[in-house]
């Protein structure tokens, strides 16, 4: 668990920011989209996108109107099955190709931020190696 | 403005306005020459300036400012998101000829966010945007053809409009290549489109009418052709035609004041089946009009020209749309020819006029440049007769 920790502190300052451009707000910008965001699930230890999770990405991508300064979050993780290094390096996989997945449906790609956050943060806190669905997940949110 | 300084210090009214002009004026002036338009204040996020700047844009008719005033309503940066209000900007932004808005009028149609969620108007305003070059918009329209989301399912209207955009968006290739091998390669039914809508678009290179349509099933090798007739109390006239393989087009306006009616016909090995006629107020026409006859004579030929014109009056008047051409091409003969077989009863119709020509006379020639619901008669007199 030590190592784990270690490793969550890591993550927490190089959360992995893959284009980040976000414009400086200084409005509000809290009702953008009434939505709670998407959830991606993937298979242990897959970062590959299924036909149903692609209808997921259209689906997310239909929603993001042109002109829009909002940055779209991707959030990978992994369970905790295997260790901590790979997980954060899939759970990185994983927020890569949503992100891939929505610039190729032509969402600029400065409006997308990739976060992976390996075993920190899970949808679902659980012991090490547990095997848990919840958690093998890509999520889109907005800011 | 100056008051304020007169009453902070009302003892000394230089050093009030100095420092007035040091704490509101020079900035407001350096806040004033900051931003080139609306635009460039958005780029830096500076939306309250934005909205100022645009405010004044869209004044003067500023299509871009309307567009950005709508996306800072919708996505509530200079207050509480108003979508209904941001709808309303991106609509008329999106008549001034911008497609990034009617992609945004389109993607709020098929959300139900700023107007009730309806998705053949969605289908439409896709189509409209992806006709002004919005390439999502164009990937969206293809998952509305391939899924038979706010359309009737056609996987070859799907093809087409994925294939539109194949090169700028990864998706469109792959939801392509998906399709590829399912896909029936059209159908052996020539079905007849239905229209979804009409909208007149004022585009700083002039007015366009922009149809969309959907159909059942596209046949193979099949094309639309649209017919655009002008209308009112002069009776119609031809106004413009176009043809595409997609489910929408673009035609060029002369002006948006002209009255006019549309439709599209749905063409492939050799037969049509055509849509009902529509005016521009998105109506059924009342009285459609009962083909066109199109009348070809040599220059010289003033029989020929006056017997035009005779059985053209009268075709008018039962209902016809007539055009008269002059021809150098060589005419041994007068003859009417048609090029579909569902118009061989209008031709024999036509023929029946035509001295020497008679009911049995009319021609099915589909080689000729006619279009649906169109006879051709070229008359000619012998040289012995003038």
């Amino acid at each position: 668990m030590q190592v784990r920790a270690f490793f969550t502190a890591i993550i927490a300052a190089l959360l992995l920011v893959a284009p980040v451009m976000a414009q400086q707000t200084s409005g509000t910008t809290e009702n953008v989209e009434p939505e709670e965001g998407i959830t991606i699930l993937f298979t242990t230890g897959s970062s590959a996108l299924r036909d149903e999770q692609q209808s997921q990405l259209d689906q997310a991508s239909r929603l993001f109107r042109d002109g829009n300064p909002v940055v779209m979050i991707i959030t990978g993780t992994a369970d905790t099955v295997g260790s901590p290094m790979a997980n954060l390096d899939l759970s990185i996989r994983r927020a890569r190709a949503v992100a891939s997945g929505l610039v190729d449906r032509g969402i600029p790609i400065e409006r997308l931020q990739v976060l992976g956050q390996g075993n920190s943060e899970l949808p679902e806190a659980t012991q090490d190696e547990v095997s848990n669905a919840n958690n093998r997940s890509a999520r889109i949110t907005w800011r | 403005m100056l008051i304020t300084g007169r009453r902070v210090l009302p003892g000394d009214k230089g050093v009030a306005f100095l420092i007035f002009a040091a704490a509101f004026v020079l900035p407001w002036a350096s806040w004033a020459q900051s931003y080139e338009n609306g635009q460039a204040a958005y780029a830096e996020g500076d939306w309250l300036a934005a909205e100022r700047l645009w405010q004044e844009e869209a004044a003067e008719g500023s299509a871009v400012a309307l567009l950005g005033m709508g996306n800072l309503y919708d996505f509530g940066l200079v207050g509480t998101s108003d979508p209904e209000r941001a709808f309303s900007l991106y609509l008329s932004a999106a008549k001034g000829g911008l497609a990034e808005a009617a992609f945004n009028v389109a993607v709020m149609h098929d959300s139900g966010i700023g107007t009730p969620q309806d998705l053949g108007a969605a289908a439409s305003w896709y189509s409209f945007a992806a006709l002004g070059g919005n390439a999502r918009a164009a990937y969206n329209l293809g998952q509305f053809f391939a899924d038979g989301v706010g359309v009737e399912q056609n996987e070859e209207l799907a093809a087409y409009w994925y294939q539109t955009v194949a090169e700028s968006l990864a998706s469109a290739r792959e939801g392509f290549v998906a399709l590829s091998p399912t896909r029936t390669n059209g159908s052996a039914e020539v079905s007849a489109p239905k229209p979804l809508s009409m909208e007149v678009f004022s585009l700083p290179s002039g007015v366009e009418a922009r149809m969309a349509w959907q159909n059942q099933s596209t046949a193979s090798d099949a094309f639309y052709h649209v017919d655009l007739i002008r209308i009112g109390s002069d009776g119609p006239a031809p106004l413009a035609t176009a043809q595409t393989s997609g489910s929408a087009v673009a035609i060029d306006l002369n002006s948006p004041e002209i009255p006019f009616a549309w439709r599209v016909a749905h063409i492939a090995a050799g037969n049509y089946a055509a849509s009902a006629w529509m005016t521009n107020r998105g109506e059924p026409m009342t009285m459609p009009p009962a083909g066109v006859v199109r009348f070809e004579f040599a220059p010289d030929d003033r029989r020929a020209e006056g017997l035009a014109y005779r059985l053209g009056g009268a075709m008018e008047r039962s209902g016809s749309i007539v055009v008269y051409s002059e021809s150098d091409r060589e005419m041994n003969t007068s003859a009417v020819r048609y090029r579909y077989p569902q118009d061989a009863a209008f031709a024999a119709n036509v023929a029946a006029f035509l001295p020497g020509v008679g009911v049995a006379g009319a021609r099915l020639d589909p080689e000729s440049d006619t279009a649906p619901e169109e006879v051709h008669v070229t008359i000619t007199f012998e040289r012995g007769d003038e």
